[in-house]
């Protein structure tokens, strides 16, 4: 048995929220413990750039003319008010000062960024030592900067250690069991628990049991190691109320995306999409929110779309570069498209190891084809061949005319003249599971019946319902932007229940 | 401090260097302004984390010798210019060091960047996610490549020799820190990876340039213990989850019921020391040998090796080693405990009966075994043939067991447990499985139809009836098989086994099953008997079967409504039967009266505990669990005397913490110089060579267990700055690794250039790069990178770039800054010469050489100092004037670069900002436009 563990708030989950949550706590005075089943703070937000925020300095030094009640407005009316408005307001209300706090403990941005071209700049992106250009991976930063605070206001951070369950006493929260890393288990007792485990994005049967999809098959979502909803689980079976959690969409082609940067940009780009039925069903204008084409995906036959793009537009590429260029993956030209063909071909993804994660038989599946005719297209990919004669037709005229069907903007039809053509397959994927439990504006975890469980908070994606179906990707930075702002919150309001309510 | 030994020097005193102090000496240093005692020869990396001063470091690991490639752990020294890496740079008396300054910040943000500029952004799909030594240092330094020219890898598809069983290859994550190269070579002796390099391009990879499979790779795992990223993992499904760790990384001992500690045993059978074998055995085990014959061998379903070709035949070795056990030096280490005046009966004598009344007579109390046979033993004595077990070794085990002074009555059934409790302390039931279940056939009233135990019984106390001469066994597991080939022994004409499973599904052992093959016996797998016909008894009393009906299944599942099957139609077979022997499970032979709350099959039900519903009851073995294996039973009687102790006011820690061997230090080295370990399995144990070549063949998965973990940077250590953390503080403070290094003299040298004996490094490293230049390897002579410039006819900035790119395949790929640094310049240059230049490359490429040919800041190298020439590589610890920076290779093509560029400032400005190649040579660009042409003319007309 270790030694006592015992504080006024238990954080379980040291990512984006949960370290956030301990740090406002703890600068409340409060004693924190945080239980983190890796080695390392952050979580999935590790992987992440930046986070949202509505009127700050850096939206105000850019002229970014978005106000809280514009964005509050536009946010509600996107979700159909089927979501928590106290807790959209607080959050992005509270969103501008949470900046300024965390480079009150020494992080630096560099501005405020859009995503894509047709969304708002709310997405602030961290800086990175050295280098005054976005990176991925940069909001790494963030949980250094918010470990070492928490580190200067004692909180306790417990690494390789695994929270089991909650405990109650008298109806109110009393502890965790935890399971330290030698394997040991006991109980680590506290007045309030805050749970901030990230959902459940590498647990596919919690997929398919709350949303329906069969990883592997109709969904290539990143998973991320240990994110398997440990957090849910524990507090549904203490009784929280249930909310629908949803998939974060996004789409993907598996051994592509991610392995073969210029070959994946390259088949992003907003050219032509069709089905398996050889037909267009989306202005391929919306490819770069990723959210709407997840979604549009979605809907098609077998879950699957393909772009098709030929050698004269390769060739216009390579004379005038991308159409949409994303600066995390900052690809701009198609430079390495034939080495990467060639070694994607040659079956080097797997080599890379890069694709570990995805099944065999998309090990095999070739998601990126070759053909030098329509039909040897067709018959590689399933598409319907007649139809999609028909759609290319179509399309071509389309680029002498104007795009009747989805009024896509005249720039972005490239008519298919020749030379060899190229498919990829995309699917749909996501970055993780959005929330699971039901919390009121104070992050209070709630019954079925509507009242909160005393003692129990919940932050970050686990408790993040304020998207409704769809993710916002026109207000980027939102995930780690709720996480963020949520996990203070949940910090905040956890210590003053102890203060007021428990003592 | 005496005991601290310098791992580096190998506690051999750095005779003559003033001020370093010799080996037992401690030395007084500041770091950060912290007082600091470090014993001489330590590292100031070491010294600091002593401290709970941490200094960000990758390719050190604390078992390992320090490399001091990565430049993670620069730090400054006062009153010495430049940076040190403080892994291989000796603490001195009155040094004062400063980890944290804007020079070390420097060297270490740049030289990550370089590093990641070839590692994936993509972190998502790795299995180390949040347990990533370089993630945990993104975060720590803040650090991203953004600025950096992205570097694809080429070499990927030959990285650490290609795709194996156990180790799962992710080479894009490889950051080249070699410390697997280390573990290989210096803590396991076998040298099978090594520093290659192709096409310009380094990467770790094996000796030769063959597989893993090919090359002396024994699998111990160690290098993907220490690897710091997910470039090389354990192929998922080797290890079990969910069991602690020291558990789980042995998944022998974890798969073993009784978690017998294998690997060590295996080692001392392959030393030939059998008494020390068997002393490990003893501490779980109470019948060793007849587990040595009879074992279900779970451990070697467990076994790694299995993985890659097959198990070891542990059981066999272990019959071999209590064979050979001499004298059993294991009973005089044997804890008895004095009188606790408490008496306890057993219920039972078989193996988890016995197992139990040993533990319990042994912890003081007063035992006394009730058995209703006339012999003790249980299955061991009743229900395994003969054939397969000598009945003279059961005994004498049971012998050696009642040594321990607990008495056995025989002959002497119990009837109530309940009345039992009311006479003793304590009570263990241990009754066994004893009565067939019921056919699902209606045979039960039929003379000729028996249950397989009572049959096997009956074939041990040889009793058994006239068979005729068709015997049909029904069943599938161990007990069918003995009474199938019990029968055949016996003389039945032709013995038929009939069973559920399909052939590969079979519960009994491969083993039994070829043997039985071999002996005549017919296996009708895959069928299940739907019907009998029975005829009327001779003698008038009762009926007797005739024959079997039964049908192909092609599937089956027992659900709760029992079994369910799918047939194929028409495959209806009838078998002629005069015997038939229904092996189809067991029960056991208790009721309600014996005063116990029972379950399924009779079973006796108990907590977890293994409390029955009496007070001061326990149950254990196949009477709580249904038919299970010899080893199962011993292994939960241990679990039962273990509780029953408790129950009788006892401390429960004498059962599992017996030690009858003091167990030293693991030897860490594997490789003996004598090549490839054995491939095929042997069954046959028969002399002391077989037993040593089969073990031989063991992968010591448990030497992963003694490779310390490396400490990130929110460890709890560094919370305490400058405060001694004793042992707990750093591992290299009780030098864990001194076994480790034991026998590292075997490959090595003295001195600095002590590696260039071991095999894998050097040598190899020459004949990879022979063709690109003259003898390159770190202690030897400095590559020279030749590409000369023609001041009239060459493009400055291309010939930059070819300097760069020539160095960087020079490279030995041991240091960050001439391997990732002029990759990262040549992929700079070569977009500046073909027009992809921006202008932040000027000042990019100025802080990439600069560091480069600095030496991580160091002065520039003293001409003429030889042995430490390539100082990015040097092994050892460096003295006051080593450098610890890049290699010379590397700083001198640097320095050419940066004066070429600085020299041709128009040239390098015009290729960036103008992109024009002023030479008009570069390809790329279009002759330059301006004075040196004639004005185009106005055309004329004609």
């Amino acid at each position: 048995m270790g030694k006592k563990m015992e504080a006024d708030v238990i954080v379980i989950g040291g990512g984006a929220s949960g370290i956030t949550a301990a740090v406002a706590a703890a600068e409340k005075d409060a004693s924190v413990i945080v239980i983190e089943k890796g080695q390392t703070t952050g979580g999935a937000a590790n992987m992440g750039m930046g986070f949202f925020a509505v009127e700050s300095k850096y939206q105000k030094a850019q002229m970014v003319d978005l106000t809280k009640e514009a964005a509050f407005r536009f946010f509600m009316e996107y979700t159909h008010w089927r979501v928590d408005a106290r807790l959209v307001r607080r959050y992005m209300e509270q969103s501008a000062d949470t900046i300024d706090w965390v480079e009150s403990m020494g992080l630096q941005f560099l501005g405020a960024y859009k995503y894509f071209e047709k969304s708002f700049p709310t997405w602030h992106v961290v800086k990175t030592q050295g280098s005054n250009a976005p990176a991925e991976r940069a909001a790494s930063n963030l949980f250094r900067t918010l470990t070492q605070r928490a580190e200067e206001l004692e909180v306790e951070i417990c690494y390789n250690t695994k929270a089991n369950k909650i405990l109650f006493e008298d109806g109110r929260v009393s502890g965790v069991e935890i399971t330290t890393a030698d394997g040991e288990t006991q109980d680590a007792l506290c007045s309030a628990v805050i749970v901030a485990t990230g959902g459940f994005g590498d647990n596919p049967k919690m997929i398919k049991d709350n949303m329906g999809f069969t990883w592997g098959e109709d969904l290539h979502s990143f998973r991320i190691p240990g994110v398997v909803g440990d957090g849910l689980n524990m507090m549904w079976a203490a009784g929280a109320a249930k909310s629908q959690p949803v998939m974060e969409l996004t789409y993907t082609s598996p051994g592509v995306t991610d392995v073969f940067k210029t070959l994946s940009e390259t088949m992003r780009q907003p050219g032509l999409m069709v089905n398996l039925d050889g037909l267009r069903f989306i202005n391929e204008e919306i490819m770069n929110n990723t959210v709407y084409t997840g979604n549009a995906i979605s809907r098609q036959r077998k879950k699957v779309a393909y772009t098709i793009i030929d050698d004269s537009i390769l060739d216009g590429y390579r004379a005038k570069g991308l159409d949409y260029i994303t600066f995390h993956h900052n690809v701009k030209t198609v430079d390495k498209w034939e080495d990467e063909l060639k070694k994607y071909l040659a079956g080097e993804v797997e080599e890379s190891g890069l694709s570990a994660l995805h099944s065999k038989e998309q090990r095999e599946k070739m998601c990126l084809v070759v053909a030098d005719t329509l039909e040897e297209l067709c018959e590689k990919t399933g598409i319907s061949v007649d139809n999609l004669k028909k759609t290319i037709e179509e399309y071509n005229e389309a680029s002498t005319s104007e795009d009747t069907r989805f009024f896509k903007p005249h720039r972005y039809i490239k008519p298919l003249r020749g030379g060899k053509l190229y498919a990829c397959a995309h699917y749909p994927a996501g970055y993780g599971s959005l929330g699971g439990v039901v919390v009121n504006d104070k992050m209070e975890v709630l019954d079925a019946d509507g009242f909160k469980i005393p003692g129990l908070y919940s932050c970050g994606t686990d408790a993040c319902g304020i998207f409704g179906d769809s993710y916002c990707f026109l207000l980027p930075g939102n995930t780690m932007g709720f996480a963020v702002n949520s996990g203070r919150i949940a910090g905040y309001e956890a210590l003053d229940y102890v203060d007021n309510e428990w003592a | 401090m005496g005991d601290m030994i310098s791992l580096a020097n190998d506690g051999k005193p750095a005779a003559g260097v003033a001020g370093r102090g010799r080996v037992g000496d401690t030395v007084t240093l500041k770091i950060d302004g912290f007082e600091v005692k470090a014993a001489a020869g330590k590292s100031i990396l070491e010294a600091a984390q002593a401290y709970g001063i941490y200094i960000p470091h990758l390719c050190h690991h604390p078992i390992l010798k320090p490399q001091g490639g990565c430049k993670m752990c620069s730090v400054e020294i006062e009153g010495r210019a430049g940076t040190v890496t403080a892994c291989n740079t000796a603490v001195e008396e009155g040094m004062e060091v400063r980890t944290k300054t804007e020079r070390t910040t420097h060297v270490r943000n740049v030289s990550l960047e370089l590093m990641l500029a070839s590692h994936p952004a993509d972190c998502t799909s790795c299995a180390v996610y949040l347990n990533c030594e370089l993630q945990n240092l993104m975060q720590y330094l803040g650090v991203a490549h953004s600025r950096l020219r992205r570097i694809t890898k080429n070499n990927t598809g030959l990285a650490v020799g290609g795709a194996n069983p156990l180790i799962k290859r992710e080479p894009d994550r490889c950051i080249l820190c070699g410390r697997c190269v280390r573990a290989c070579a210096d803590l396991r002796g076998v040298g099978a990876l090594e520093y290659r390099s192709r096409d310009g391009e380094a990467y770790v990879g094996v000796k030769d340039g063959v597989t893993l499979l090919e090359s002396d790779c024994r699998f111990c795992g160690a290098c993907v213990e220490v690897c710091p990223t997910g470039a090389i993992q354990d192929m998922p499904g080797i290890f079990p989850t969910g069991v602690k760790r020291e558990l789980a990384m042995v998944p022998c001992k974890s798969a073993c019921p009784a978690h017998t500690d294998i690997p060590l045993y295996l080692r001392y059978t392959r030393e030939g020391k059998y008494p020390e074998a068997v002393a490990i055995l003893r501490e779980k085990l109470t019948f060793p040998h007849s587990l040595g014959v009879v074992c279900t061998r779970k451990c070697e379903a467990g076994c790694k090796r299995g993985h890659l070709d097959e198990a070891l035949s542990i059981r066999n070795v272990k019959r071999f080693a209590v064979e050979h056990d001499g004298e059993g030096a294991w009973r005089s280490r044997v804890t008895v405990r004095p009188a606790s005046g408490k008496r306890v009966a057993v219920v039972g004598a078989g193996p988890c009966g016995l197992t139990a009344a040993w533990h319990l007579q042994r912890l003081g109390h007063e035992v006394t075994v009730y058995e209703q046979r006339e012999k003790p033993g249980g299955m061991l004595t009743y229900g395994i043939p003969t054939y397969r077990l000598d009945r003279g070794i059961v005994d004498g085990e049971i012998g050696t067991l009642s040594e321990m002074g607990f008495v056995i009555k025989t002959g002497e059934r119990v009837t109530s447990a309940a009345k039992l409790a009311t006479e003793y302390d304590g009570v263990v039931v241990a009754v066994g499985a004893q009565a067939g279940s019921p056919s699902f056939l209606d045979v039960n009233d039929c003379a000729n139809a028996i249950p397989g135990v009572a049959f096997a019984r009956m074939a041990t106390e040889d009793a058994l009836p006239d068979m005729g001469a068709f015997v049909t066994v029904l069943g599938g597991g161990s007990v069918a098989f003995d009474c199938a080939r019990g029968a055949k022994k016996a003389g039945a004409a032709q013995v038929r086994l009939i069973c559920l499973e399909k052939r590969e599904n079979m519960l009994a052992d491969d083993e039994e099953i070829e043997e039985a093959l071999a002996e005549g016996i017919e296996i009708y797998s895959g069928m299940n008997c739907v019907a009998c016909e029975k005829g009327a008894a001779k003698d008038g009393t009762g009926s007797f079967v005739k024959s079997v009906t039964a049908v192909v299944v092609n599937s089956f599942a027992f659900g709760p409504q029992g079994l369910s099957m799918d047939t194929e139609p028409g495959s209806e077979r009838v078998f002629p039967t005069d015997t038939l022997v229904y092996a189809t499970g067991q029960r056991i032979d208790l009721d309600e009266t014996f005063g116990l709350e029972l379950g399924r099959a009779n079973s006796v039900k108990t907590d977890e505990k293994l409390a029955a519903s009496v007070p001061g009851v326990f149950a254990a073995g196949d009477a709580v669990t249904g038919t299970k294996s010899v080893v199962e039973a011993v292994a939960m009687g241990m679990e039962a005397a273990k509780n029953v102790d408790l129950w009788l006011g006892g401390d429960g820690t004498g059962v599992f913490d017996e030690v009858y061997l003091e167990r030293g230090a693991n030897d860490a080295v594997l490789g003996d110089g004598c090549g490839k370990r054995p491939a095929a399995r042997s069954e046959d144990i028969c002399d002391c060579d077989a037993a040593k070549a089969e073990t031989e063949r063991c992968l010591s998965c448990h030497l992963r267990l003694d490779i310390p973990k490396v400490r990130f940077w929110g460890d709890a250590a560094f919370k305490k700055r400058g405060v001694f953390q004793g042992t707990a503080g750093d591992a290299m403070q009780v030098a864990p690794g001194d076994a480790a290094f034991k026998k590292r003299g075997v490959f090595q040298g003295d001195g600095m250039g002590e590696m260039q004996d071991v095999p894998g490094r050097s040598g190899a490293m020459q004949a990879d790069l022979g063709n690109t230049g003259p003898g390159h390897a770190c202690g030897g002579d400095v590559p020279i990178v030749d590409i000369g410039f023609a001041p009239e006819t060459d493009c400055p900035v291309d010939t930059a770039r070819k300097i760069a790119a020539q160095a960087a395949a020079l490279s030995c790929g041991k240091c960050v800054l001439c391997r990732d640094g002029m990759a990262q310049a040549a992929a700079i240059l070569s977009d500046d010469v073909s027009g992809k230049g921006e202008e932040a490359d000027v000042e990019l490429l100025g802080e990439i050489l600069a560091l480069v040919r600095d030496g991580a800041g160091l002065l520039p190298p003293e001409p003429g100092a030889s042995g430490d020439v390539h100082g990015g590589g040097g092994d050892g610890l460096a003295g006051p004037s080593a450098g610890s920076g890049s290699c010379r290779m590397a700083q001198s093509a640097a320095g050419d670069i940066l004066e070429l560029l600085s020299s041709h400032r128009d040239e390098f400005y015009g290729h960036i900002l103008r992109k024009r190649c002023t030479k008009q040579v570069c390809e790329a660009y279009r002759p330059v436009q301006g004075e040196d042409r004639p004005r185009r003319q106005r055309r004329g007309r004609d």
